[in-house]
This record gives structure tokens, sequence and C-alpha cells, in this order.
């Protein structure tokens, strides 16, 4: 498996000459034009975002098109209360939740075995000097741990955020971010 | 506050929620356990380090086009209207689509050929390929435009403006392919953007040819 490892660049953003609500607007007539360019304005976010919660990076693509796609349709769902990247950015975190739920129940199984393997697996050798890519070894987690964990460390969501987010209770969320920065730490 | 405890409670230590009381146990007892005082700091260095992960990356290549195409594909983003219809120019579109498909979606799952003209015909032949399509959208647009049809002039702008859309990410993904001219999913992303395109003009002959048919043809 390619383990995806975000790269360091950071895209600058676009200017704004016509500011997000009015792109808005546009594209709630249809204007697909208007659409594009809230896309090129906020789509380095919602990946840097897909591509954390997803290993390959094939799969942070169609996490990214599925968000932009779900937000075009619900474009009318918009009020405007909050930023259009905050919206946006909700989005994607639901849709790489979804999918990351869909693929685990084809794979829960799997998943059963790989987790307790994972927990018991010795750290990867690492030679004095050399540290391992941060996310490489947050992509090594298993899945629970490394969404809490990004939802919690890298996102800034609280456990009762995560709870309602995922399902799980405010408590296992706690549990699951606990064992995934001890993992981690164990891998760095 | 002892090792165990430690470990136990790193993440209230770590996110700032260890009352008052229980801090200046864990201090007193990290002044004299290095392995937890090393643990502690692992602990906070790696919380530093979660946070400042660049938080904008751009993809390896640029998404839009299949985006642009699964919307226009999906829903359409042509209002429809309730005047009368282009049965003429739905008609050619319907002959252009027809053709377009039989061309190109013999077997979905083949990869599409990207030298249509000849063996050594550049990738780009295959944009030319169906210079009909793309016409016959134009001249339902314009027919529209000029001849009081079936369309509102919003609904006339908007469907043009898709449509160069289209066709600009058609050259885009030429282009790439005249890099890669073996590459599977760029080929993919083609056909889906042919698709894309002869969606949307279907979209356009269906809400031509709806309810309100002409009595005078």
């Amino acid at each position: 498996m390619n383990a995806v490892s975000a790269t360091s660049e950071t895209p600058a953003i676009p200017p704004a000459a016509e500011d997000d609500l009015t792109l808005v607007s546009q594209a709630r007539e249809g204007r697909l034009a208007a659409f594009e360019q809230l896309y090129r304005r906020h789509h380095p976010r919602i990946y840097a975002v897909c591509l954390r919660f997803h290993r390959q990076a094939s799969d942070a693509e169609d996490a990214l098109q599925e968000t932009f796609i779900h937000a075009w349709e619900r474009l009318a769902d918009f009020r405007g209360d909050a930023a259009f990247g905050t919206w946006l950015y909700r989005i994607a975190v639901n849709t790489s939740l979804a999918r990351l739920r869909s693929d685990g129940r084809r794979t829960r199984h799997l998943q059963a075995v790989n987790e307790d393997a994972v927990d018991n697996m010795a750290a990867p050798v690492s030679e004095p000097g050399i540290r391992i890519d941060l996310d490489a070894a947050i992509a090594t987690l298993p899945d629970g741990a490394r969404t809490v964990l990004l939802l919690h460390d890298v996102e800034g969501y609280s456990h009762d955020e995560i709870a309602a987010m995922t399902g799980i209770a405010s408590g296992t969320s706690k549990a699951q971010l606990h064992r995934a920065r001890r993992l981690l730490r164990a891998r760095l | 506050m002892n090792c165990e405890q430690v470990q136990f409670r790193i993440d209230e230590i770590v996110d700032g929620e260890m009352p008052p009381a229980a801090q200046a146990e864990l201090r007193t007892h990290l002044v004299g356990c290095s392995a937890c005082d090393a643990e502690v700091r692992a602990a906070f260095d790696l919380r530093a380090r979660l946070a400042a992960l660049p938080n904008r990356v751009a993809p390896a290549r640029d998404l839009w086009p299949e985006i642009a195409t699964r919307i226009a594909t999906r829903n359409g983003v042509v209002r429809q209207s309730n005047r009368a219809p282009l049965a003429i120019a739905a008609a050619a579109a319907g002959i252009a689509i027809a053709a377009l498909v039989a061309l190109l979606v013999t077997d979905p799952t083949e990869p599409l050929p990207t030298r249509v003209a000849g063996d050594d015909a550049p990738a780009s032949v295959v944009v030319a390929i169906d210079p009909g399509l793309r016409l016959a959208g134009q001249a339902m647009l314009d027919s529209a435009e000029t001849g009081g049809g079936d369309l509102s002039p919003e609904a006339i702008a908007i469907v043009r403006e898709n449509l160069e859309l289209i066709d600009s990410a058609l050259r885009e993904i030429a282009l790439a392919l005249e890099m890669e001219p073996d590459n599977p999913q760029l080929q993919r992303q083609l056909l889906d953007t042919y698709r894309g395109q002869a969606g949307l003009i279907e979209f356009l002959g269906r809400v031509s040819a709806q309810p309100t048919m002409r009595t005078d043809l």
C-alpha cells in the first residue's frame, strides 16, 4: 500500500476578485464558472483534509470530487451563517467519514485483525538522526484512531463534536485519541 | 504521582486539562523521573507537530474538469423553460450524440484509443473528431437565441458558458494526453468529459422537446 504523505507544498490562496458570497449566489443560478472559482480558491484546503483521512491519493481525489459535487447540490442550503470555506470544510469531513465508514463495512473483519496487529507491531526501525515522516506515521494508524486524531489534534474539534460527527461516544473518542498518540509516539 | 499515573493522564497534561493540584504533583514527579519527563516532552512535541501540519495541499492534477463533467452529467446545469421546443436542433444533437457514442463507447472498460486517425496522429486528434457535437450544441443555442425558442436568454447564457467550460476541459485533457498518451486515467477522464458534453447537450435536447410541443410544426 502506498502511504500518502502530504507534500509540504502550500499553494497560495488565489486573490479574491469576487467574494465567496457573490460567487455562491452566481453558482446557485447554475453558473458553473462561478463554482469553478470557488473550487480554485478552496480546493487545496479541502484536499489537505481529504488526504489525511484517506491513505491513498486516488481516494483523496475521489473524496475531493465528491465534496464539491455535494456542495454544488446543496448550495441552496448554504445560508451564509458561517464562511463558505467552513461550510465546505464540514462537507469534506463528513464525506471522508462516510467513505471511511463505507470502506469499513467492506473490510471490517480484516480491520479487526489488522488493528490488533498494529497495536502489537514493533515501532519501525529507525536509525539515529532519521525521523519517520509524520504523515506516513499517521497513515499507519488504525482507521478509528486516525480519524479521531485528525479531527482533534489537526482539525481542532472537541470530543463532543467528534462524537456527534462520527456516532461514537465522547469517552470512546478520548480512548481512541490516547491510543493514536501512544502509537504515534512509539513510531516517531 | 507515579509513572503509571503519568502514562494514564498524559492526554490531560498535553491538552491542558489537568487540575492545578495534580500539575504540582506531576512537576515533582518529572524532576525525579527522566523517562516520564522524556515521554511528556515527546507528547507535547507530537501535539505541536500535528497542529503545524500544512493545511493547504495541491492535488497532483487538476480535478476540476472531472468535477464539472460530473455536475453537468448528474443533474444538468440548465434551467428548464416552458417555452416552445427546438425540435430540429435537438434532433441534430441526437444524431451527433449517437455518432459519438458509436465511436467511443463500444466498451466502457476499454481504454479510449488516443490515436484515431493513424498511428502517428497526435492525441489531440481525439478532440477534433467530434466537432459535430460541439457545433450541434452551439447551433441549438444560436437557434434558441435568434428564433425565440424554448429557452430563456439566461438559460442560454448558462448553457453556453458551461459548454465552453467543457470544451476547455477537453482541450486541457488532450494536452495532457500529448504528454502521457498511454495514461489510462487521462483516457478515462477524456471519455468521461465527452460523456458529460454529450449528457449536457442531450439534456438540452430533452428540455427542448418537452411539454409545450409546438402546434405549428
